[in-house]
């Protein structure tokens, strides 16, 4: 199935959880926020969060420094 | 004819020096300005000169201070700018900066939040100054932004900011300004923001080193949440952070969260 992460196309698994997700693109969820379909997923929702076909993820990664 | 004394229009007809117009209205200044250049008081005025009457070290008044510290600024930014309040989550390299402008800009109130004290390598890029070190950042920040505006409102808050807290410390901010240096704090407050308050964050992100100046920008990730930076440079052993870029990381946040000030005060006129 096809999800849209940052705008653009991506090909995941079915029965993707976000947490995997996160996994699969060597992502960090601890330094990540996720709005998914325009709402914000709470970091305890990533792993129950079951990705869907058509889906739109806008995701950020933080870097340190400030 | 109408002249300008301490940006108030007046109309004057008095003898046509800055001494003159000294004696009228305020006798104890000891520098007189003619449109933004030092004069002595046989200085020949004329109609439309803008005077500012200066007593050394005296503070104005806080109607005097507005209108002369706000006479530089659009209209429209002074409109939207006036009784918000801000929020500053971490006041370091890039809430320090943050808050000067802000202050600046006279908003009316800063929430400053900290749990550091100020040590030697802050000062490399931080707002404050070698006699304040080992002093709470939150503490010496708010004094050195009293010296710029006394009569903004500031609160202080010295602890750590968790998942728990972050709700109860900004409940009145009108937006909250991401400031802290680590990855994982900086995600945790952005998610706290975004799903249990209603105001927008302005977060900062890949602000190290000190060149490529170009590649730091603005991105929207959704209608409250934005950041800035160009997401990659980390602050890590090797690359440090420096004065300059940071500090034009942290301008970009202040510009935008009076860019959005300034939307919220459109919308809610029209």
């Amino acid at each position: 199935m096809i999800i849209r992460v940052n705008g653009e196309s991506k090909e995941v698994s079915v029965d993707l959880s976000v947490r995997h997700f996160l996994k699969e693109m060597s992502l960090d969820e601890n330094r990540i926020v996720i709005e998914l379909n325009a709402k914000v997923l709470p970091k305890s929702e990533f792993s129950r969060t079951i990705l869907e076909d058509g889906d739109r993820l806008e995701l950020v990664e933080f870097v340190a420094g400030g | 004819m109408k002249i300008f004394v301490n940006e108030i229009v007046l109309k004057y007809n008095g003898k046509k020096t800055a001494g003159a117009v000294q004696n009228c209205y305020k006798p104890e200044a000891d520098v007189l300005l003619c449109n933004g250049a030092p004069v002595k008081a046989d200085h020949v005025i004329k109609a439309d000169d803008h005077l500012i009457l200066i007593k050394r070290g005296e503070i104005p008044t806080k109607t005097d201070l507005e209108i002369l510290m706000r006479s530089r600024n659009p209209r429209i930014f002074n409109s939207a700018i006036k009784g918000r309040t801000i929020g500053i989550a971490g006041v370091g390299g890039l809430g320090s900066v943050v808050a000067v402008a802000l202050a600046r800009s006279f908003v009316k109130k800063l929430i400053l939040v900290d749990f550091d004290v100020v040590e030697p390598s802050n000062l490399n890029r931080q707002q404050y100054f070698t006699d304040q070190l080992g002093f709470p950042k939150v503490e010496a920040l708010k004094a050195n932004l009293l010296r710029i505006n006394p009569y903004l409102e500031i609160e202080c808050v010295n602890q750590h900011i968790t998942a728990e807290n972050t709700v109860a410390i900004f409940r009145d901010a009108d937006i909250v300004a991401e400031c802290f240096d680590c990855a994982e704090a900086k995600a945790m407050i952005v998610q706290q923001v975004l799903s249990n308050l209603t105001c927008k964050i302005v977060a900062a992100s890949g602000v190290a080193g000190f060149s490529d100046l170009e590649a730091l920008k603005y991105r929207k990730l959704s209608s409250r949440f934005y950041l800035i930076g160009d997401g990659e440079s980390a602050a890590v052993p090797g690359q440090g952070l420096t004065a300059a870029k940071v500090g034009i990381a942290a301008n970009m946040q202040a510009a935008k969260i009076i860019e959005l000030l300034i939307e919220d005060y459109d919308d809610n006129k029209s």
